[in-house]
């Protein structure tokens, strides 16, 4: 059994001549809670989406479960949940019809699960979809791609525009998932928060590059930032390898540095601060620093009274 | 046994650190006496809305610092009281604390003797039993 | 299909027919009103009142036509567009079942309800029609089969309108392509005169049309993931499609090049004519009737210049000239022809013969019955049947007739009525005893049909000229009929006995005057009335000559001359020259079918050189979108033989890759190929700052062991 239930390789997207997605190698361990995590428009979508076959890939292929995207058999539909953006329902079904409707398509559904879901986020099967709420409609959406207990799960930002409750069973529902070892989620938000408690992988898209593929506590090991102090003004930046950012004061500079080495060390050492002391710095921030714009930011803004 | 722990997201402090933190204090203040069984990593898990990976990370260096103890098919229970840290991870873990401690008691503008005398009265408040001479070393 | 299958595809169906139902019953509603609306009409004496037979139907298929395109059209897209927001048709395409499943169950739903929102209303109508007090004609159940026909091909529409939803395009124009195809599926409608024949056709027009959406429903835009069936049936779409737009754009062409070669000469086109004079004398006609300055019309002028055979200019007398009226000798040269009249009209199940020309209100409507071959009455008062009729056995017996027509219906006149109109059917002529042109007629009056001829006539029927209206007595020895076979024309005096036959070569074309006795001239003596006769061989710009000949009536050849061909026209010429350009050896294998000998020598010149470029074309095109050699050759051959239109379908059947600058050499490469065309060099991967974080191995997780 293969060890990786999504693998790419080389896969690239252009729409016209942009690229959005730049030839990215990823592999998604089997039994893996998957972050998928990027700016908007950075390509998530497109890349779920050709991993799921529903965009054509401009180059290079996509492997899930094994078998080429391109070509998914319904058979292997059946195995992967897909939980599209926006959360899209049939409005004029109500919920119980909406899980008899998509129960037709699938051999083995469970109305345990199916109900179970319905039953956590509050749902009167009764209702019509089009009268939910967008936590309420995201539950729906989550119980039919639940109920086929699928062995791969993707989930595109399914935690957009719902409120904390129904985030926290958003959370719930995917590791009740994971209560089988094989079972494997990958999923991609903004909610840094969500990610750290539930993710035990990532990976990071950057405009169109994958910038980083590992364990969430790799990466929050290699992100660091350190403060270096010196008695007068700081010198300029160093050219450092895996400088992400760096912010200057009157007699501080404090660097956000990925990849941090015995080299690094050097460097830093000589340029002759007085002292050099690592700094906590927390998922979000780490993302922030990793993804925004590189290179120095200082907040030296000419003050208007100096400049008349 | 209740176990209390907070989960604080956003913290520069990972999960799996705040599990270990959080079990070790409980052991050590006697809010959990040797012999209690702890949850399931995937009741915790489930209960703190957590990755159960991190959970069992956090149980099984919990286990190796032997806080706790794992019994084959029964569960995880707090382990007798006895010195749980090498002495390597003694003196990491406070060297950690030291560089908290002296972090943000640096800009008070307190002399280092004023300092000295605080830690002296708190470690003999908080510790009565512990040998003074310990903490001369 | 298996039991898995057959759920999905159920529950696809049902879906669809949920959510589209409020449409077609919208459509079905709609079609309604407009039906009733089509079907009445007001006049200042009786508003509303229902169309005539002729016209009721006729308004009734025209209105299932167009409402059967609105419909489908309506369905088509609503069927699409609104769930081809990127999340929706992702949840929908995302189901365990094969896109032909999901496919079929939307396209069966959709024609489920397409063929009930325009069918019932066509039955109900029907029904009304049927119901006896309701309308003062005749009902066949047969009067059903145009609309049944005219939805059939409206299916067409329906796949089109899925394609056109579905496909994703560069430019809208080629988006909207299909709909022309499926324009084209309402040809066979016009193609043949049986119903069976018509629906024989339509499968070749909806089969490629419903491949090709079904096509387009499986890869939207990625043509490798189609099967080949699929990909045939787009491109014979699209090809379809740009065949007719050039077709349009090649007709107005054609107008505006005989337009610019008008405007070199002081006169519009000449048109030639051959005539005979009073006297006689054989003259040739040409008449300017449009005088050109500076491209525009200006006074239309009726100018004609006599010459006669040798060239010699002849004084022209207005009233001395005799031009010839052409006699009917095909079934197919005018429509509509009642002979062998389409399904598609009303006519070929009961022809309204007598209708009052002022828009009074007659008491009676008066209906040949096809099916019966009598004629029926009925009262516009109580709008059901007061009389049947049949014409009398023999000319002797003038009585009330019981027996049939005879043979198939080739004319009836249609607003006469007048005693002597002849009612032409296909072994006799009848000539009603009456005056019945008021619609009305006396209930005691002895209203009889008598045969024309003592014995049927052996040949069938095609045309039936009267030499001038006429109502006066039955021995006028100046009154003749010209009574057309598919070989001959028969000159009938109106007591029935044949004079002479003039003997007519197949695919010929025939015109006739008579000068009576009044004008015999001196050189042949007597006051009998002369004959003449004009034979053209019918075929377009061919070098035959026709005839002339003079006739005695008693079949006597009086005189008889070889005439020089007419010249062929110039739009003629442009179309071929045109033609030829645009898809070479099409136009040329055509001219060779049809045209013979001279427009070959027009297509001599360019063919092959555009057939050159439009293969060179459709290679460089198909290198561009980054195609291998194998299918460059086959474009460029493809190009070669079918010209402009193949090239159109691949510029609008693929969406071409973009491409950039290649990082190596600089020149512009597609996007789609791994290796650089021109170069050989592969794309980069990202540049790495050392800021990546990549971790490759020991992910593989055992966290249930651990608890």
């Amino acid at each position: 059994m293969n060890d990786f239930v999504i693998e790419t390789h080389g896969l690239t997207k252009y729409y016209g001549t942009r690229e959005v997605v730049s030839p990215l190698d990823l592999a998604v361990p089997r039994g893996s809670i998957f972050g998928f995590l990027g700016r908007n428009g950075a390509g998530k979508s497109t890349t779920i989406r050709m991993m799921l076959g529903l965009v054509e890939p401009t180059r290079g292929s996509a492997t899930v479960l094994g078998q080429d995207s391109r070509s998914l058999t319904p058979e292997l539909r059946a195995r992967v949940g897909y939980l599209a953006e926006g959360h899209h329902v049939y409005g004029w079904m109500t919920v119980k019809e909406c899980g008899e409707w998509q129960s037709r398509f699938y051999q083995n559904w469970n109305w345990g699960v199916y109900n179970g879901v319905v039953d956590h986020f509050g749902l009167n099967p009764k209702t019509k979809a089009k009268g939910l709420s967008r936590g309420e409609r995201a539950g729906l959406c989550l119980a039919l791609t639940l109920a086929p207990e699928p062995e791969l799960l993707i989930l595109d930002d399914p935690a957009l525009g719902l409120d904390p409750v129904a985030r926290r069973s958003l959370l719930q529902s995917m590791l009740y998932v994971t209560r089988r070892a094989d079972r494997t989620i990958l999923f991609s938000s903004h909610l840094l928060s969500d990610v750290e408690r539930v993710a035990d992988h990532i990976a990071i898209l950057d405009r169109s590059v994958l910038r980083a593929n590992c364990s969430l506590e790799t990466f929050q090991d290699r992100v660091r930032q350190v403060s270096l102090k010196f008695p007068g003004t700081p010198p300029p930046p160093p050219a450092i390898p895996g400088l992400l950012h760096s912010f200057r004061t009157e007699n501080e500079m404090v660097l956000t540095i990925a990849n941090m080495s015995p080299d690094t060390d050097r460097i830093l050492k000589s340029l002759n601060p007085k002292s050099i002391d690592p700094m906590p710095l927390g998922l979000e921030d780490a993302f922030i620093s990793y993804l925004g714009d590189r290179g120095e930011q200082s907040f030296f803004i000419p003050d208007a009274e100096d400049v008349a | 046994m209740s176990l209390e722990i907070q989960i604080a997201t956003g913290s520069s402090t990972p999960i799996y650190w705040q599990i270990v933190d959080q079990i070790g204090k409980a052991v050590e203040s006697g809010a959990a006496q040797p012999g209690d069984q702890l949850p399931s990593v995937r009741a915790l898990a489930e209960r703190l809305v957590v990755n159960p990976n991190t959970v069992a990370r956090a149980y099984n260096d919990l286990v190796r610092d032997g806080v706790l103890e794992s019994q084959r098919g029964k569960g995880v229970f707090v382990a007798e009281r006895r010195q749980v840290f090498s002495d390597a991870e003694r003196r990491r873990r406070l060297e950690q604390a030291g560089d908290v401690f002296l972090h943000d008691v640096r800009m008070l503008g307190f002399t280092t003797a004023e300092i000295i005398d605080y830690l002296e009265r708190r470690l003999s408040e908080a510790m009565p039993e512990t040998p003074r001479e310990v903490t001369h070393e | 299909m298996n039991a898995g299958n057959f759920r999905a595809f159920c529950a696809m169906f049902w879906k669809e027919c949920r959510e589209n139902a409020k449409w077609a019953a919208l459509a079905a509603v709609g079609l309604l009103l407009a039906l009733v609306v089509g079907a009445a009409k007001s006049n200042q004496v009786l508003p509303y009142q229902v169309k005539p037979y002729d016209e009721f139907w006729n308004a009734v298929y025209t209105v299932i036509g167009f409402g059967s395109v609105l419909t489908a059209l309506l369905l088509g897209m609503l069927q699409i567009l609104p769930e081809r927001r990127r999340d929706q048709w992702a949840f929908l395409m995302h189901r365990p079942a094969s896109r032909a499943v999901l496919f079929w169950g939307k396209a069966c739903a959709g024609l489920a309800l397409y063929l009930l929102a325009v069918g019932c209303p066509l039955v109900a109508v029907s029904i009304w029609a049927a119901v006896p007090g309701n309308m003062a004609a005749p009902f066949d159940p047969r009067l059903m089969l145009p609309g049944v026909a005219t939805i059939l091909c409206g299916v067409n529409i329906y796949f089109a309108a899925l394609i056109v939803a579905l496909r994703p395009a560069r430019w809208h124009g080629s988006r909207i392509l299909p709909l022309l195809a499926g324009a084209l599926g309402y040809f066979p409608l016009g193609l043949t005169n049986e119903f069976w024949w018509t629906m024989a056709v339509l499968p070749f027009t909806v089969v490629p049309l419903a491949l090709a959406a079904w096509a387009s429903f499986v890869a939207e835009s990625a043509e490798a993931r189609r099967s080949y069936a699929g990909r045939a049936g787009l491109a014979l779409t699209m090809f379809a499609g740009c065949s007719v737009v050039l077709f349009a754009v090649f007709a107005i062409a054609v107008g505006f090049y005989s337009d610019v070669q008008r405007q070199g000469s002081y006169y519009s086109e000449a048109t030639q004519d051959y005539g005979v004079l009073t006297s006689g004398r054989f003259v040739r006609a040409t008449s300017f009737p449009v005088r050109i300055v500076g491209g525009r019309y200006v006074t239309p002028q009726q100018i004609s210049e006599l010459h006669d055979l040798s060239g010699r200019f002849v004084p022209y007398y207005p009233d001395a000239l005799k031009t010839p009226t052409s006699l009917m000798l095909t079934g197919t040269q005018y429509a509509p022809n009642a002979w062998n009249v389409s399904y598609m009209q009303p006519q070929r199940y009961a022809q309204e013969i007598v209708q009052p020309l002022r828009a009074s209100s007659p008491r009676f409507r008066w209906f040949y019955i096809a099916p019966r071959r009598r004629i029926v009455l009925y009262s516009t008062k109580t709008r059901r049947v007061v009389r049947e009729i049949g014409p009398v056995d023999s000319q002797s017996s003038d009585t009330l007739g019981t027996a049939q027509f005879l043979g198939s219906p080739v004319s009836l006149p249609v607003s006469s009525g007048l005693t002597n109109t002849p009612y032409v059917f296909s072994r006799q002529i009848y000539r009603l005893n009456t005056d019945i042109s008021s619609g009305d007629f006396d209930p005691r009056a002895r209203l009889a049909w008598i045969p024309l001829f003592h014995k049927p006539l052996p040949e069938a029927i095609v045309s039936v000229t009267p030499s001038r209206s006429f109502d006066g007595p039955a021995d006028d020895t100046q009154y003749v009929y010209y009574v057309c076979t598919a070989h001959a024309v028969h000159v009938v005096a109106p007591k029935g006995q044949v004079l002479f036959s003039v003997p007519v070569p197949d695919g010929n074309k025939v015109s006739v005057v008579d000068l009576p006795g009044a004008h015999g001239d001196a050189v042949h003596g007597g006051n009998d009335t002369r004959y003449f006769f004009w034979i053209f061989p019918n075929r377009i710009a061919t070098g035959l000559q026709g005839t002339v000949t003079e006739y005695s009536p008693h079949g006597k050849v009086m005189q008889r001359e070889i005439l020089p061909s007419l010249p062929p026209s110039i739009t003629i010429a442009a179309s071929s020259k045109l033609s030829a350009s645009v898809a070479p050896m099409i136009s040329m294998f055509l001219a060779a079918l049809f045209l013979q000998s001279a427009p070959l020598a027009l297509l001599k010149a360019g063919p092959l050189g555009f057939s050159a470029i439009w293969a060179s074309l459709s290679w460089l095109v198909l290198k561009r979108g980054g195609f291998q050699g194998r299918t460059r050759i086959a474009g460029a051959l493809a190009g070669l033989f079918l010209g402009l239109p193949f090239l159109l379908t691949i510029l609008s059947l693929y969406r071409w890759p973009s491409r950039i600058d290649c990082p190596q050499c600089g020149k512009k490469r597609v996007v789609i190929q791994d290796r650089c065309d021109h170069c050989g060099a592969a794309f980069s991967a990202p540049a790495r700052d050392g800021t990546e974080i990549y971790e490759t191995s020991g992910l593989v997780m055992t966290h249930t062991e651990a608890a």
